[in-house]
């Protein structure tokens, strides 16, 4: 192949690949476009500006690293006593008054009991918040905790 | 300023002798380079260059701790701004990089380009291929799902069962005698800043001995007319590596990056297989006892980086006959059916 039909080559694979580019630009708009539409439904009457407010407290303070996304629990804490994991928080509305909840995030849970009391102490431990939320973050975040509730309610109260 | 000026400022500042920048492009190249088989040598460079800005971009948002290592996975892959693509680039070009790493050693190795004095080349390039695998591995476990999560554990296993310093070996990957959190930060640390620095310090050493000594000359090719790197093989590289990107890019636009489910120390998924790299390995573990699985799998490895003294002793044995060749392809059809038959098992 001459030197020339090399070059014309290269031209036109760059060519081609410009535009394969410019149609991941499209790709990409789609996701964005699926993502966002299938965020809406899942938070379509769910919440209001300040459950929305306390849920964005909930994620900037990282709870959602231990107490899942949406509060469901489930990750791994080996030898807790709360079924060797992380306690969801779907229920809270349902076990803390709203002074006993703010007092929990206050203080934390410095001491996470043992499912197994000779077995070594579970690695995941709530940290006290004392001193990083308070005020409004913490009535939005308390407002937000008190909103969750399990999946299957969520769909029962959906089907009606 | 004006481009005379610039490159006056620029020569007084930095007083690289002209020739030097030249020499390169004015190189003359001998005309059996003059094919297509012989434009792969950059295209494992094209990838690493890939991987290193897609890799960058993806340590934005990657997060090497495991409470959040799989939720920063899920965020790139699906609702960061071309995070899917990114990803999908990293993941396939890793692939494609181990391929053109391949092709490459097995052009080589069937020209034998490896002889004396090139022994040290060929030397560095097994180690590279090494490292190849050492990034793909290491980059594996960084997922955090399912499968990543248990193929990490499986394979830092057989590193144990390795006589006297398999145990050391394992702590210093897993920080522990199991999998635990700073596994994630070990592989992590290993992925992103030993193994690439590794990387590049092979190849510049492998380039610099390629420039040195010259293109190996090919056996029975009496033809003694040369061609021009510049532009001629230049350009037969770029259109190799336009192809492999065209390639690359429209795969992960038909196929994006999936993730499975998120990691769980307490449940084994059914079927741990490692990436199909791996395969002829675990399939050779899985045939054979344990110990004798290691010993050979060190064996070959140490074959290959003696292959060009063995293949000498092999020539002096029986002088013409090419039996180092035949020993070689009658491994590398041993280890491409215990691939084959992996991928179908």
């Amino acid at each position: 192949m001459t030197v020339t039909a090399q070059k014309y080559l290269v031209a036109f694979l760059s060519l081609a690949l410009f535009a394969v580019l410019i149609a991941v630009g499209g790709v990409d708009a789609q996701r964005r476009a699926l993502a966002a539409k299938a965020r809406q439904v899942a938070l379509a009457g769910a919440l209001n500006p300040r459950l929305e407010r306390g849920r964005m407290v909930f994620v900037k303070y990282g709870c959602n690293g231990c107490h899942g996304t949406s509060g469901e629990g489930g990750i791994k804490n080996f030898n807790a006593q709360t079924g060797g994991e992380v306690n969801g928080l779907t229920r809270v509305g349902e076990t803390y008054t709203r002074e006993e909840l703010i007092e929990r995030i206050r203080n934390g849970v410095p001491t996470v009991d043992k499912a197994d009391p000779m077995g070594p102490d579970p690695p995941l431990h709530m940290p006290p918040y004392r001193d990083l939320i308070g005020g409004q973050e913490m009535q939005d975040l308390t407002a937000y905790l008190f909103s969750l509730k399990p999946e299957a309610e969520k769909k029962s109260a959906e089907s009606w | 300023m004006t481009a005379g000026s610039l490159q006056r400022w620029l020569a007084e500042r930095a007083p690289i002798p002209k020739q030097w920048l030249e020499r390169p492009f004015k190189e003359e190249l001998p005309v059996h380079l003059k094919t297509w088989v012989w434009a792969f040598g950059g295209t494992p460079l094209l990838f690493f260059a890939i991987q290193v800005v897609t890799g960058i971009l993806l340590t934005f948002y990657y997060v090497p701790y495991p409470l959040h290592a799989y939720e920063s996975v899920r965020q790139i892959t699906f609702a960061i701004r071309f995070g899917w693509f990114v990803r999908g680039i990293h993941q396939a070009a890793s692939q494609l990089m181990f391929v053109a790493v391949l092709l490459h050693m097995i052009r080589v190795f069937a020209t034998r380009a490896f002889r004396a004095p090139r022994e040290l080349t060929w030397v560095i390039g097994v180690s590279l291929f090494l490292l190849t695998l050492g990034f793909a591995f290491t980059g594996y476990s960084l997922v955090y799902d399912q499968l990543s999560y248990w193929a990490t554990t499986v394979g830092t296993n057989m590193i144990a069962e390795v006589p006297l310093v398999g145990r050391p070996l394992l702590y210093l990957l897993r920080g522990g005698p199991d999998v635990n959190p700073n596994t994630l930060s070990r592989f992590y640390n290993f992925h992103i800043g030993v193994v690439p620095t590794l990387f590049v310090l092979l190849v510049g050493m492998h380039i610099l001995l390629i420039r040195l000594h010259g293109v190996a000359p090919l056996e029975g090719d009496p033809r003694r007319e040369t061609y021009h790197f510049f532009p001629d093989h230049v350009l037969r590289e770029i259109s190799v590596g336009l192809v492999a990107l065209l390639a690359v890019v429209v795969y992960v636009m038909l196929h994006p990056p999936g993730l499975g489910e998120r990691a769980d120390p307490n449940l084994t998924p059914p079927h741990i297989r490692p990436e199909w790299y791996f395969f002829p390995s675990y399939r050779w573990l899985k045939m054979v006892p344990l110990q004798v699985g290691l010993w050979t799998s060190v064996a070959f490895v140490t074959s290959m980086f003696l292959w060009p003294w063995i293949d000498a002793v092999l020539e002096r044995l029986a002088p013409g006959r090419r039996l180092g060749t035949i020993v070689g392809v009658a491994g590398w059809l041993f280890t491409l059916t215990l691939l084959v038959w992996e991928a179908f098992s």
